[in-house]
């Protein structure tokens, strides 16, 4: 990710988590969304996710006790190559709500004290990762293909 | 209303037996608590759910509840000293919406517990007897199923579909039983393998628990859609609170509740209660009257004593190589040889499944191990190759044991506790015996030592008080030779009243560990012609 694209990312993550308190414009809401997906990608390592996804991601994991961190976060991706990111999450204290991001990325599941909310289920990352298969409750083949390895 | 047959519970006892009614000309009328389910929906429900328990598919209503996996005391109201476990549905279809398929027959000696091993009871009836029935069953859900494989249970007649295949994962596993006297085999489905009754074959969907979206998996909706198009009439939300016995000792009539509350009296020439183990002692207690001091069809004092189930034995653990779980049925392959043996005097039967499912039951997998992963600080690559590499390699064992009947495992109505009609709450006490606690040792130790075998890590057992209900609720109304000491007879009549029958599980007077809705199918429709009989008189 060169540095311009971070910058961008920043910003409209800013917007998105402003948005999200309602003092923007829906067309700033727009491009944030976008630009959350590409954050995403990035901390995920995959390929950003679609807006319905995105959108119902950021309104899950967004809560006001996390904004403020969800920006900086934004602003240490955008300020950071990606050999450096870990070390820089942990120098700004993001760590944990970087890693609290990409297991809801990858869970599908945001949980908020005792509660947990079901974002995603079958675009959840898990499943990508998990090649061997497909989301439980999905065809995965022609009767039998179970006997078998994956091909 | 009033029909020739009013059938009270349209689960797979109740919709068998509705239909072979209706097919013969009877006229039939079910009538079911819970509502109609939309299977889309249900499929929707699960994603949806943060807790996958059987439950999760479907609605909880307020006028006809169910218990729940992840809370024992949301509708039971449990006393101990152990908990119950198990729960069922209310709703058309009943709990085949969410039963994993296996269908198992009982073996000879679970049919004479007492006579050969001094334990349990006898049943009035014999393996032989139900022999033909365990056939007709297998034809009537469809069956897929190896009939060259001996499971213990002799067979006069072929499955009705071929096997389903076991899978990879059966076989790699399969490998650490060699030497240890056990036999792994393919384990009979009532899931298609090929297209049958309007239903297409498996496809591998890895969601039998809780639901299967294309229904390959058999489902007691198909009978009661048989039934309806037979002419049987099918009432759904209708909760069946009283039954009236009258000074014939006949039942006179049924009364229900619809969930606005508004009351309504039915009546019929015979009537069959289908409503599960839980619900069906609970009706009959709740239908004490001038008639029925005891409550309906208790005289033996016996309705609502005897609750049994198949407490599991759950292990798991990391195998040392993939073994790509998460694929196919979330069962199948077994082990059976351990249901039978001399040893059933001192510790009980019990059967092997081999999950296909990782670690979902015991841990939530594989949402619970991408969380955990990712937090601690693994992305990107790095992340999806763990994630893999954990998920590919997870196993699971579940033994499920035989209880026996003891009279102070009981179903009573809770004196306080209401559901949303006002209608009690099941009172339910429980306990696990040492018989039982025996069974779980030694499956444990089993299991144990094949994940030694395997070279597995992350060896994980659910101990003592943590054992899993099987979902197999049994023993509340059971059947006996007399009418001193059981509810029914051997062709499920009860003994009290003429013209009602009982089906389902509640009825087994033993349990033995074959995991019970084939043999409730063999049962019910064994009974049909009795039925038939109180018809004529």
């Amino acid at each position: 990710m060169d540095v311009d694209r971070r910058r961008v990312l920043q910003s409209i993550i800013g917007a998105t988590l402003a948005a999200l308190d309602g003092g923007v414009s829906a067309v700033t809401v727009s491009q944030s969304l976008a630009s959350f997906r590409d954050a995403c990608a990035a901390l995920t390592g995959y390929p950003a996710p679609s807006i319905a996804d995105a959108t119902k991601m950021l309104a899950a994991f967004g809560t006001p006790q996390r904004r403020a961190a969800l920006a900086r976060l934004a602003r240490v991706v955008n300020e950071t190559t990606p050999t450096g990111l870990d070390a820089a999450l942990r120098a700004h204290g993001l760590d944990t709500v970087a890693n609290e991001l990409i297991a809801a990325w990858y869970s599908g599941v945001v949980t908020r004290g005792r509660t947990s909310q079901v974002v995603l289920y079958a675009d959840a990352c898990m499943w990508s990762a998990m090649s061997f298969t497909k989301p439980m409750g999905r065809c995965g083949g022609v009767t039998n293909y179970w006997a078998d390895p994956p091909s | 209303m009033n029909a020739d047959v009013i059938v009270i519970g349209a689960g797979i006892s109740g919709a068998l037996v509705a239909d072979r009614l209706a097919a013969s000309g009877v006229s039939v009328s079910m009538l079911e608590a819970g509502p109609r389910i939309d299977r889309q929906q249900a499929v929707v429900s699960f994603f949806d759910a943060a807790i996958k328990v059987p439950e999760c598919a479907y609605p909880n209503t307020a006028y006809a509840p169910h218990p729940r996996s992840e809370d024992p005391d949301f509708y039971y109201v449990q006393t101990g000293p152990d908990k119950f476990k198990s729960t069922y549905l209310r709703q058309v279809g009943g709990t085949t919406w969410h039963w994993l398929g296996t269908c198992l027959r009982l073996v000879p000696d679970d049919f004479r517990l007492a006579t050969r091993f001094r334990r349990g009871v006898d049943w009035p009836i014999d393996y032989a007897a139900l022999e033909p029935w365990y056939g007709r069953a297998e034809e009537a859900i469809g069956v897929a199923g190896d009939s060259s494989d001996n499971l213990g249970s002799p067979r006069s007649a072929p499955y009705p579909m071929p096997r389903i295949a076991p899978s990879y994962l059966d076989a790699a596993v399969a490998k650490a039983f060699d030497g240890l006297g056990f036999d792994v085999r393919a384990t009979p489905q009532g899931r298609n393998s090929v297209v049958r009754d309007d239903r297409p074959p498996c496809c591998g969907n890895s969601s039998c628990i809780p639901v299967c979206p294309i229904q390959a998996k058999y489902d007691a909706t198909a009978h009661v859609a048989r039934a309806e198009k037979a002419g049987a009439r099918l009432l759904a939300q209708c909760v069946v609170h009283r039954i009236e016995i009258g000074r014939d000792g006949r039942v006179a009539a049924i009364r229900y509740k619809r969930p606005d509350g508004s009351d309504h009296r039915a009546t019929a020439k015979v009537y069959v209660l289908a409503a599960h183990a839980i619900e069906i002692p609970k009706l009959l207690l709740m239908s004490r009257g001038p008639n029925a001091a005891k409550g309906v069809a208790n005289s033996s004092d016996q309705v609502g004593r005897n609750l049994m189930d198949h407490p599991i034995q759950l292990s798991w653990a990391l195998n040392a190589s993939p073994v790509y779980p998460y694929r196919g049925p979330f069962s199948t392959s077994g082990v059976e040889t351990t249901r039978a043996g001399d040893w059933r005097a001192t510790r009980p039967a019990f059967r092997i499944e081999i999950g296909n499912d990782g670690w979902s039951w015991p841990t939530g997998a594989p949402a619970s191990d991408a969380h955990a992963l990712a937090m601690k600080g693994l992305r990107g690559a790095a992340l999806q190759k763990a994630l893999y590499d954990r998920t590919a390699r997870q196993i699971r064992f579940a033994s499920l044991t035989e209880q026996l009947p003891d009279a102070d495992n009981r179903v009573t109505l809770d004196r306080v506790e209401r559901d949303a009609l006002g209608l009690p709450r099941p009172r339910i006490a429980y306990r696990i015996d040492d018989y039982t606690k025996a069974g779980l040792a030694e499956a444990r130790r089993i299991h144990g030592a094949l994940f030694e075998r395997l070279s597995a890590t992350e060896v994980g057992h659910k101990v003592d008080a943590d054992f899993q209900g099987a979902g197999h609720v049994m023993g509340t109304a059971r059947m006996g030779a007399d009418a001193k000491h059981a509810v029914v007879d051997g062709d499920l009549r009860a003994f009290d009243h003429p013209n009602l029958f009982i089906e389902g599980s509640a009825v087994f007077p033993t349990g033995g560990a074959a995991n019970p809705t084939l043999t409730i199918a063999a049962l019910a429709l064994r009974s049909v012609d009795a039925i038939r009989a109180a018809l004529r008189t």
